[in-house]
């Protein structure tokens, strides 16, 4: 099954990964597929990024490699809802 | 000693030249898809392009093309010879130094644009205009090393490039940057007494700029430094760079100075607007700065900022180019444009860029040396319906207009997935950390603010 925004990548993010980005980043919604999907590359630049680990240790730590992986396959599939 | 070395003259003197009717500008650098037409026009004016032209309207029609139009009308402006300076430098050469308003000691700043001579903290790698004979002469220009920009980064980011990364480029040079304020923005801050950080406490958050303020940040590099050419001399004297003359740090530990020709090759526009408080952030570039990401491995081409021939990766990663080297300032950065209009953008704003682009390049006399340059992309936000605003300026992803990912290769080349307005927001913490702790303004957009931080308490 491809992977869409709303059958796997929406359901990554928690509601404190939501509420957090939002704080930090006003243009970045995590809930919103066009605000995740316009910043897609960027997302996934933190989430391989070892020196800042996202997310951080105190919200649940850094995705499991397959998260990353899907998150990485979506992208490369032009990021379908 | 003279302001400019004698190319620097004729670059001047070509680049103000009237333009011919129906003269084509040389297209050799252009990327093909610069020169495709666009559905629909978005064309410029060739009287824009007369030495005297006037500074675009601040006030114009909530259309895409108009803030296209007006970043490319100021951006030529800024670029014309100030009549009143007697040192022959462009009008954005000659505006105010943040330096001269946001002062290191902390005191009350002299009238526009203030005291030539003013006191910063300098950092590694600084350098400066040269200082000339004339009457005003003192060297208020000061470059900075290009340093990555991060959340905590400010404009005055010399004091963390020992931990940052620098954009170095194909000679082996730090490419250095500058800013600059006009008398509107200058005016505010100092009628306010915002150059002290205690004034921003009581500020109302929806504070904003008065339309007219404009700030422009520039990158340049090392042409020439000490008997070498950085850029192949052939290219100087064909005027392919607008260059002056400054001093660099001879070397990391910035104990002495030396002249060096400075040649542009990046440049922000950024201007208040009627209805718009977050200001338009428009960004143009040298040609030869860096290909396309997705036209690499380039051929031969001599860029600025790219190996010939690297491969910069797979699309939409691109994770061989653009990458940071922390605390390495002479290995060549390898970087090339992600997104060459800045998508992805609002509706009908890439066809309005390559059809400015193209009618821009249909216009600008052929002897003009800003036929090498480009309009890149800008960013905006939808217009506030009260005036001044009522509110935080709204940065979400439905209110943002223009592109999305507008950024220069020769300023944000390791921050291309972001725009502008991802850092200059209302935030405090996106100037520096604990700094200014009285909540959101819509004034920490800009980040010439964060200087208010280093002052000598």
């Amino acid at each position: 099954m491809a992977i869409t925004w709303t059958n796997t990548i929406k359901g990554y993010f928690t509601q404190t990964d939501v509420n957090h980005m939002k704080l930090v980043q006003p243009q970045l919604d995590l809930s919103d597929y066009t605000s995740t999907k316009d910043n897609a590359v960027l997302v996934y630049n933190r989430l391989i990024d070892k020196e800042r680990p996202m997310p951080p240790k105190s919200t649940g730590g850094p995705w499991l490699q397959e998260k990353i992986d899907n998150f990485k396959k979506w992208i490369e599939a032009g990021t379908p809802e | 000693m003279r302001p400019m070395r004698n190319v620097s003259l004729a670059v001047l003197a070509l680049a103000l030249a009237l333009p011919s009717a129906g003269q084509a500008a040389d297209l050799w650098m252009m990327p093909a898809h610069y020169q495709e037409k666009a559905a629909a026009p978005c064309p410029v004016s060739a009287a824009w392009f007369a030495p005297n032209a006037p500074e675009a309207s601040f006030k114009f029609a909530d259309d895409n093309c108009a803030f296209h139009q007006w970043a490319v009308q100021e951006f030529l402006y800024l670029m014309q010879k100030d009549p009143k300076d007697p040192n022959g430098y462009l009008r954005f050469l000659t505006m105010a130094s943040p330096h001269a308003l946001f002062l290191y000691q902390g005191d009350a700043p002299a009238s526009y644009p203030g005291s030539p001579r003013t006191q910063f903290k300098l950092g590694a790698g600084m350098a400066r205009l040269r200082a000339t004979s004339k009457a005003n002469d003192a060297p208020r220009v000061v470059f900075l090393p290009r340093t990555l920009k991060t959340e905590n980064t400010t404009f005055d980011a010399a004091t963390q490039a020992g931990s940052n990364a620098v954009l170095v480029d194909q000679a082996g040079q730090v490419v250095y940057y500058t800013s600059q304020i006009n008398k509107v923005y200058y005016d505010f801050i100092l009628n306010n007494k915002y150059y002290k950080k205690e004034a921003y406490a009581s500020m109302p958050p929806e504070t904003s700029f008065p339309i007219g303020a404009v700030e422009v940040k520039s990158s340049w590099r090392i042409a020439f430094k000490e008997n070498k050419y950085y850029i192949p001399k052939a290219d100087l004297d064909q005027g392919k760079f607008y260059t002056v003359e400054g001093e660099v740090c001879k070397d990391q530990d910035c104990k002495s100075l030396v002249p060096a020709t400075m040649a542009l090759v990046g440049f922000h526009v950024v201007g208040r607007v009627a209805q718009h408080p977050e200001m338009v952030w428009a960004t143009f570039e040298h040609y030869n700065n860096a290909p396309d990401c997705n036209r690499t491995p380039f051929p031969p081409s001599d860029m600025s900022f790219y190996k010939s021939s690297f491969d910069c990766g797979k699309g939409p990663f691109w994770d061989k180019c653009n990458q940071i080297r922390k605390d390495d300032w002479t290995t060549p950065s390898e970087i090339c444009r992600a997104h060459p209009d800045g998508e992805p953008g609002t509706d009908g704003n890439t066809d309005n860029i390559r059809s400015i682009r193209l009618s821009y390049f249909n216009l600008v006399p052929g002897t003009s040396v800003w036929k090498y340059y480009s309009y890149i992309s800008s960013i905006w936000t939808a217009a506030v319906e009260k005036e001044p605003p009522v509110a935080l300026i709204k940065l979400d992803t439905a209110s943002l207009r223009g592109s999305k990912k507008a950024a220069n290769t020769s300023m944000e080349s390791f921050t291309q997935e972001k725009n502008c307005l991802h850092c200059h927001t209302y935030q405090p913490t996106q100037i520096k950390g604990n700094c200014f702790p009285a909540g959101n303004k819509n004034l920490y957009l800009s980040h010439l603010l964060g200087l208010i931080c280093d002052q000598k308490q």
